[in-house]
């Protein structure tokens, strides 16, 4: 770049040769500056990086469990796992790690016009059709399969740092992440094959257990089919979710009971029915989806204002932790949530087995922003139980969920005796065994459409069924 | 360990260079110190290989002394000859055994199973650094390095051991013995090692990250994209590997600068070329006069013949393409930029020369700009689709709403990183010094700006570095 400084100073044209001599020196002192300064600026870096303690373990916008030092064995020394471990360890948990990502982001900002912006997932680009009328009859793909014995699919290591229990931290699976206008949309992609698994695994399950028992099934759309309109996913190339939700409707045995939420849910699109910044729907999306379920169970659903509520500000979920959008953190979200009148107590099973009493609506005021969400039922347990003393009838349900049942269980707690959940992802026991066990007479399950049309959480869900 | 690491700038280089400056006072330390370094350098990335580094050099080492020892012709070419075929051996068995195996399997069925053989780390560049030690000294260009371990500094200097350039012994063998450092040329080395760094953190980093959105990998989902995802896609490939490769050479230019080592230049803005010709003499310079001073010339150059010659060409070329890898794309990269040279030689270089620049150049761009489409994909279905789908026979249209927000969304960066492609910036800076120095006399602004430019550099690259280790989907991931 700058070179020989020097002799172009020298070479300098007659009247400037006077300053020819000046400038020789006033480069050399720039040089000695430069060299001073620039080792300065490593040193204070190299001093900053080898203090450990300043060092973070876990990252908060990102929601995750940063890198460890690694553990010394010498095949890993001799394969230089150990070494590349290092370099990830020293970089991931660097000093003030929060603060550069947000100035880097910043900086990103500049790379072009950004009033939209859509951050990519992986794989899958564009939806299957999805098949209608007598077309959207699969047959035998989705019919009841003989339980095999399955090898146990095993739950993903999920250790996580204690400051970060009750986050959100095994978000289901969404692809592209478009945001426009101070909000972030989950595109949805039709997965002919991944619905027909979802379907058999359902209807594997029904046959099963009989008549004795009720399965429910309620596909919850993800916030790009509600809250955009029909034009701007088709150019999105987003699949129509209500489409999606009836071709696996098409494919249920037919003692299975649907439960379609998309009308309602949309017919009030213009409400806070998703968050701008997270990628659940709210409570008050949730409850469009509990009229349609007591609807079809047959029970008169409680009115919103019937609840006391609680409200908690400057929620910025699981989208801006993705894409560090300063649009999307400009624009918080309130997570509200509606007290059940029955009982707000339940307990909980932790991934390690232990055993928490908790509330149904926790105050989540002093939750980390990006994890506000957990102010239902605890976050995501592998099991968990609700006990309603205004019923005494006998009756049970057991929601097999992701996240976004959380925000509708506590809609679920004045109608039942007894509320069990479990989350497919974590949960290790036998799905039939407890069915049996604890007599339960309601199975819904309440699955994002995202994650109906995901291959790992099928894989999961799966293990479940053919426990 | 890379130098775009933040453990590499932090605790590598400022350790090396806090010992080298303050603790090594003779050039025999300032080489031990050098050598230490560049020894845990290359352990970084799995000491088992090593070994074979420190034998590679032992033998080139070894044959160095019997050639300049031996009276006689015949045995002086007896132990080269041995020489090349036990080093090229070598990078054969460690680079190309699974490349050769895979396509014996394909044809005949045998063996059953191909063995994975890990790629020893800048096997490709050492090997080509010690082999043109060996041969200049068969050449008697040089005389034999007596001492192993400087021979081993030469091979193993951390500098250029893994990523090129690809420097020949007889242009620093001097400045390993006797070499200066004075105040302008680190200073000289700083600037040019913090506009490397940010290069490759800033630029490329950023290039990479866009080419890899818009460009699916496998035929399939490549199948699915519209056009404009794989032209821009492509563009922003042929930017990434030209400021990354290039940044790698500017840091260890400048690196070599701090201490007093002057490594000759790698690249020379090649896509400001007007002609395939031309973009070869800019683009990876060092390899290039590898393959022409060790191989195209010892062949005969053009010197026996037309046939002869192209002949000649067709080996460079395949040669050049399968350095770059062990897989056909990277032969038939090669050997598209033969066919371009030698319709280049026989039919077009007159009419290039007469054109007017900016028609060569677009020519030139043309050309190197597919090319990469057979660099970067490596199954033959995947290019096929790609090329299609550039040209919308795959039926989905020029473009999309999710590739135009994209493309919106980097077009300021896209536009700075085109410009860093050319000679704009440094024009700039010599424009900017002049207008200080010799028009304004207030040389201190210019002087200013030059401090704080690599520092600025330095901590720009730190944050997009930090970014780096973040994966946004590793938790989507089970």
């Amino acid at each position: 770049m700058i070179r020989n400084n020097g002799e172009k100073v020298r070479e300098g044209s007659g009247h400037a040769r006077g300053h020819g001599q000046k400038n020789a020196k006033n480069s050399y002192i720039a040089a000695l500056a430069r060299i001073g300064v620039f080792f300065l600026v490593m040193v204070v870096f190299a001093v900053m990086g080898i203090l450990i303690p300043l060092r973070p373990k876990v990252s908060q916008i990102e929601k995750r469990t940063l890198a460890k030092f690694p553990s010394f064995s010498f095949s890993r020394f001799w394969d230089g796992t150990f070494f590349s471990e290092m370099d990830t360890w020293y970089a991931d948990t660097f000093p003030m790690r929060e603060q550069l990502l947000s100035a880097n982001a910043s900086l990103n900002r500049l790379h072009g016009l950004q009033s939209e912006t859509i951050i990519a997932g992986k794989d899958q680009k564009k939806g299957d059709q999805i098949p209608t009328g007598e077309d959207a009859i699969a047959g035998e793909e989705v019919q009841a399969s003989t339980p095999e014995p399955q090898s146990q699919t095993q739950a993903p290591d999920t250790a996580v740092d204690e400051s970060l229990v009750g986050a959100d931290v095994v978000p289901e699976v969404f692809g592209d992440v478009y945001i426009t206008d101070g909000r972030a949309f989950g595109l949805f992609y039709f997965v002919q094959d991944y619905s027909n698994r979802y379907c058999r695994l359902i209807n594997t399950l029904q046959a099963q257990l009989g008549e004795q028992r009720t399965i429910y099934v309620l596909p919850a759309p993800v916030n790009s089919g509600i809250v955009l309109n029909d034009e701007a996913q088709e150019k999105l190339g987003s699949s129509d979710q209500k489409a999606a939700a009836e071709y696996i409707f098409a494919n249920l045995d037919e003692r299975v009971k649907a439960v379609p939420v998309y009308d309602n849910i949309r017919a009030h699109a213009d409400e806070y029915v998703y968050f701008r910044t997270d990628h659940h729907w709210t409570a008050l999306g949730a409850y469009y989806a509990y009229q349609e379920f007591a609807k079809v169970k047959g029970v008169e659903p409680h009115s919103l204002d019937s609840f006391q509520k609680m409200e908690f500000d400057g929620f910025l979920g699981s989208f801006y932790s993705d894409s560090q959008s300063l649009e999307l953190q400009e624009n918080p979200d309130q997570v509200t949530a509606y007290i059940p009148n029955g009982t707000n107590q339940m307990t909980y099973t932790e991934r390690d087995g232990t055993v928490h009493e908790w509330k149904v609506v926790a105050d989540a005021s002093d939750y980390q922003k990006s994890a506000m969400y957990s102010a239902f039922v605890a976050g995501d347990n592998p099991y968990s139980e609700i006990h309603n003393p205004q019923i005494t009838d006998g009756s049970s349900c057991l929601v097999i969920k992701e996240s976004y049942a959380n925000a509708f269980i506590p809609f679920l707690v004045d109608h039942y005796q007894d509320i069990y959940f479990i989350d497919y992802r974590y949960y290790k026991g036998s799905l039939r065994g407890l069915i049996e066990e604890k007599d339960i007479k309601d199975i819904l399950f309440l699955n994002n459409l995202s994650s109906i049309n995901a291959d790992p959480i099928l894989d999961l869900m799966e293990g479940l069924v053919n426990s | 360990m890379v130098f775009s690491s933040l453990l590499f700038v932090f605790v590598f280089l400022t350790l090396n260079l806090i010992v080298y400056l303050f603790f090594a006072r003779t050039i025999r330390q300032k080489n031990i110190v050098m050598l230490v370094f560049s020894l845990i350098f290359y352990m970084w990335g799995g000491p088992r290989y090593l070994l074979l580094l420190l034998a590679m050099t032992a033998i080139c080492w070894f044959s160095g002394l019997v050639i300049e020892g031996s009276g006689s012709r015949r045995q002086r070419k007896t132990a080269l000859a041995v020489c090349c075929v036990l080093m090229l051996g070598l990078l054969g068995i460690f680079k190309y055994t699974g490349f050769f195996l895979e396509n014996l399997h394909g044809l005949t069925g045998f063996p059953k199973e191909v063995p994975n053989i890990v790629l020893p780390i800048g096997i490709s560049f050492y090997t080509f650094q010690l082999l043109s030690y060996v041969i200049d000294v068969y050449r008697e260009e040089i005389h034999a390095q007596r001492k192993y371990w400087l021979l081993l500094l030469y091979a193993s200097m951390f500098h250029q051991c893994i990523a090129g350039p690809i420097i020949r012994y007889r242009d620093i063998n001097r400045e390993i013995a006797h070499r200066t450092m004075d105040v302008r040329s680190m200073s000289e080395g700083i600037g040019r090692f913090a506009a490397g760094l940010a290069k490759k953190a800033i630029l490329a980093n950023s290039c990479a990250k866009v080419a890899d959105t818009l460009l699916p990998s496998g035929a399939e989902a490549i199948r699915q994209a519209p056009a404009a995802a794989l032209w821009a896609g492509m563009l922003f490939y042929m930017l990434q590997i030209y400021l990354d490769f290039s940044a790698y050479s500017d840091m260890a230019i400048g690196m070599g600068r701090m201490i007093g080592f002057h490594y000759k230049e790698n690249f020379n803005y090649p896509y400001t070329a007007v002609s395939v010709t031309d973009f070869w003499r800019r683009w990876h310079i060092s390899l290039s006069t590898f393959f022409r001073d060790y191989v195209y010339i010892p062949l005969g150059g053009n010197r026996k013949g037309e046939p002869r010659r192209v002949l000649n060409l067709f080996i460079v070329w395949f040669l050049t393409g399968l350095w770059h890898g062990a897989s056909w794309n990277f032969i038939l990269w090669g050997l598209y930029f033969f066919v371009f040279l030698v319709i280049e030689k026989y039919l077009l270089g007159p009419l290039l020369d007469k054109l007017p620049k900016v028609c060569s150049h677009v020519y030139l761009v043309l050309v190197v700009y597919f090319g990469w489409v057979l660099f970067r994909f490596e199954s033959l279905s995947e290019i096929g689709a790609v090329f299609q789908g550039m040209f919308g026979l795959n039926g989905n249209g020029f473009i999309n709403m999710v590739t135009s927000v994209q493309i919106k969304n980097e077009l300021f960066f896209l536009a700075v990183a085109v410009l860093a492609v050319t000679p704009l910036a440094k024009k700039l800076v010599q424009a900017w010094k002049e207008l200080w120095t010799k028009r304004f006399y207030v040389p201190a602004v210019y002087y200013v700006f030059e401090v704080l430019l690599p520092p600025a550099f330095l901590i720009l690259s730190v944050m997009a570095l930090v970014g780096d280790s973040y994966n946004p989907f590793i938790y989507f991931q089970f």
